[in-house]
């Protein structure tokens, strides 16, 4: 079973279990933890799912789409380990991971 | 805290995307009273644009679709009670009429029931196969007659019937869109932001009619086979999506005495006339940030940023700053991503090719924008929201000389590029 760490800015973490088949958003959504504003609900249409990553995390993971560097570009608190939650299937690769939140999503 | 900012009871009706966020708005600003939500669906809160998109297309499990996990509401103490449909509002006695004929007491109540779709205004309306969209009952049906449908019909050719179009030409099924306007998407955006879309969908095989009057649905067996247009054109068709607009369900409101004029009338801080009273949402009209008049937004982003006004006024918060309105849409491959309200527009730019599929049309009124419809071109879109935030809007002139990524970054503090 793959777990997964969610800290928001204020340091709470949550850990929480993923499903296969979900993004990484909706297991932060339907796993209670909300610090992820998610507005469209996965569209990649709102940048409010910013999740920060840890840099080997970011590495191994396959690179980001174009409309996802777009939307993260002008995204407020954006760092160099950003990634739209609602863009990250989960799977192994995510085993045991910690996801900071910024500081707010807008 | 006193009555006056810290009330016992707040009762919500309408457990959409606006009343669910309403609710954890609240307990979010530390409210410790009671709340009620009552919903009239049996499903606990959900998102509806995936309706159309993902979720009809079978990518996506019901369970996606929910705003909370179903033990959020009890976790945060939010009495959810689905199936429980308000008949009336006494305003005298504070009380909230259900269907089951219970009286439930408010101190605070925020109306948040959404709008729901038009009917078809011709003879045949009611056949089988003739289908609405808005609730996950209604996806539901429309996906398992799309599983064996040889021809759709969908009359109107707003979002919702051109996103249907689209998953439809995705499975192969041939699709005729009937407009009665002379372009699709009349009503919210631009002739060549329609004509644009409208070429989209015929290089994806539908066939768009505009002008397009439906004198009747014809059938047999009581299942539908065809529209008959006015002009005695026959279009086949074994199921019809009917996507013509919706209305506001302002009935509860006006019933109970609250001014309503397509939608219930509030003001920014979604307050209706009694200052007891908060709407929000789909059923709401509204003044909009810097633009003239009062508008009916339907958009999620819409009803989340009134629930959080209204939360705020509620305990005594200071508004939250303004936020544009935006709206997306996704249709083949082309993502539309629109900011700010094109309405009473006098000029337009485009920037990009629109051939190449990646482009934005800016909108201006008296030179300054006023919205933006960026298609596949995300870096617009943000840019776009962000600018229509600052106070002195962005200038024809200077939108002529910049991308609105570059612009963004030249107005250093939201001053004009000299
Ligand atoms: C198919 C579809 C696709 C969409 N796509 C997009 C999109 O891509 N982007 C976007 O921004 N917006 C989109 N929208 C619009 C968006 O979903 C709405 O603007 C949003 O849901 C409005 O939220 P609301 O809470 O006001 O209304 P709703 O979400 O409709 O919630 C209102 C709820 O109130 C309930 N209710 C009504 N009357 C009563 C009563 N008397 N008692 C109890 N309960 C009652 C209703 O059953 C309903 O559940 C789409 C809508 C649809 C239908
Ligand atoms: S939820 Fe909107 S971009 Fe991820």
């Amino acid at each position: 079973m793959t777990r997964l760490l969610f800290v928001d800015h204020q340091g709470h973490e949550t850990p929480l279990e993923v499903e296969a088949g979900l993004t990484l958003m909706e297991v932060a959504r339907l796993g209670g933890f909300d610090s992820i504003a998610a507005e469209c609900g996965g569209g990649c249409a709102c940048a409010t799912c910013q999740v920060y990553l840890e840099p080997a995390l970011f590495a191994a993971l396959a690179p980001m789409s174009e409309m996802e560097e777009c939307m993260l570009e002008l995204a407020a608190h954006r760092r160099a380990t950003s990634r739209l939650a609602c863009q990250l299937t989960t799977g192994h690769a995510l085993e045991g991971a910690r996801i900071e939140l910024p500081e707010s999503q807008y | 805290m006193d009555e006056e900012t810290n009330p016992a009871r707040v009762v919500v009706i309408g457990a959409g995307q606006a009343g669910s966020q309403f609710c954890f708005a609240l307990r979010r600003h530390g409210f410790g009273g009671e709340i009620v939500l009552l919903g009239e669906e049996p499903h606990a809160p959900y998102q509806r644009p995936p309706l159309s998109k993902a979720f009809l297309k079978g990518e996506m499990d019901q369970r996606r679709l929910l705003l909370k996990p179903a033990q959020a509401y009890a976790d945060s103490g939010v009495e959810f009670r689905p199936g429980a449909v308000a008949t009336g509002i006494d305003r005298a006695a504070r009380q909230v009429v259900l269907a089951s004929g219970e009286r439930l007491a408010y101190d605070r109540l925020a109306i948040a029931t959404g709008s729901r779709p038009r009917a078809l205004p011709a003879p045949g309306g009611t056949l089988g196969g003739v289908l609405a969209l808005r609730g996950i009952d209604d996806t539901l049906r429309l996906r398992d007659r799309l599983d064996a449908c040889r021809a759709l019909i969908v009359v109107g050719g707003g979002y919702i019937g051109l996103e249907v179009a689209a998953t439809a030409r995705a499975k192969g099924i041939p699709v005729t869109v009937l407009e009665r306007a002379e372009r699709v998407l009349a009503r919210v955006t631009s002739p060549r932001m329609s004509a644009w879309f409208e070429a989209l969908h015929r290089r994806h095989g539908v066939d768009v009619i505009c002008d397009a009057e439906i004198a009747e649905l014809s059938g047999t067996g009581g299942q539908v086979t065809g529209a008959v247009l006015a002009d005695g054109r026959v279009i086949p068709g074994d199921t019809v999506l009917v996507g013509i607009g919706v209305d506001a369900n302002d009935g509860l409101a006006s019933e109970a005495g609250l001014a309503c004029d397509g939608g219930i009338l509030v003001d920014a801080d979604a307050r209706t006339q009694d200052p007891l009273i908060y709407a929000l949402g789909d059923c709401t009209r509204h003044p909009v940030g810097p633009y003239a008049g009062q508008h009916r937004v339907e958009s999620v982003h819409n009803a989340l940023d009134q629930a959080e006004r209204a939360a705020r006024h509620l305990l005594g918060l200071d508004p939250p700053a303004y936020d544009p309105p935006w709206f997306w849409s996704d249709q083949y491959d082309a993502k539309l991503q629109a900011a700010g309200l094109f309405n009473g527009h006098d000029a337009q730019l485009s920037h990009g090719d629109p051939e190449s599929g990646r482009f934005a049309l800016l909108y201006f009124a008296r030179e300054r924008l006023v919205a933006v419809d960026a298609v596949s071109d995300p870096a617009s879109f943000m840019a776009a929201r962000q600018l229509l935030k600052q106070d002195a809007a962005a200038t024809l002139a200077e939108c002529r000389a910049h991308s609105l990524k570059e612009l963004l970054a030249l107005r250093k503090n939201g001053e004009p590029v000299p």
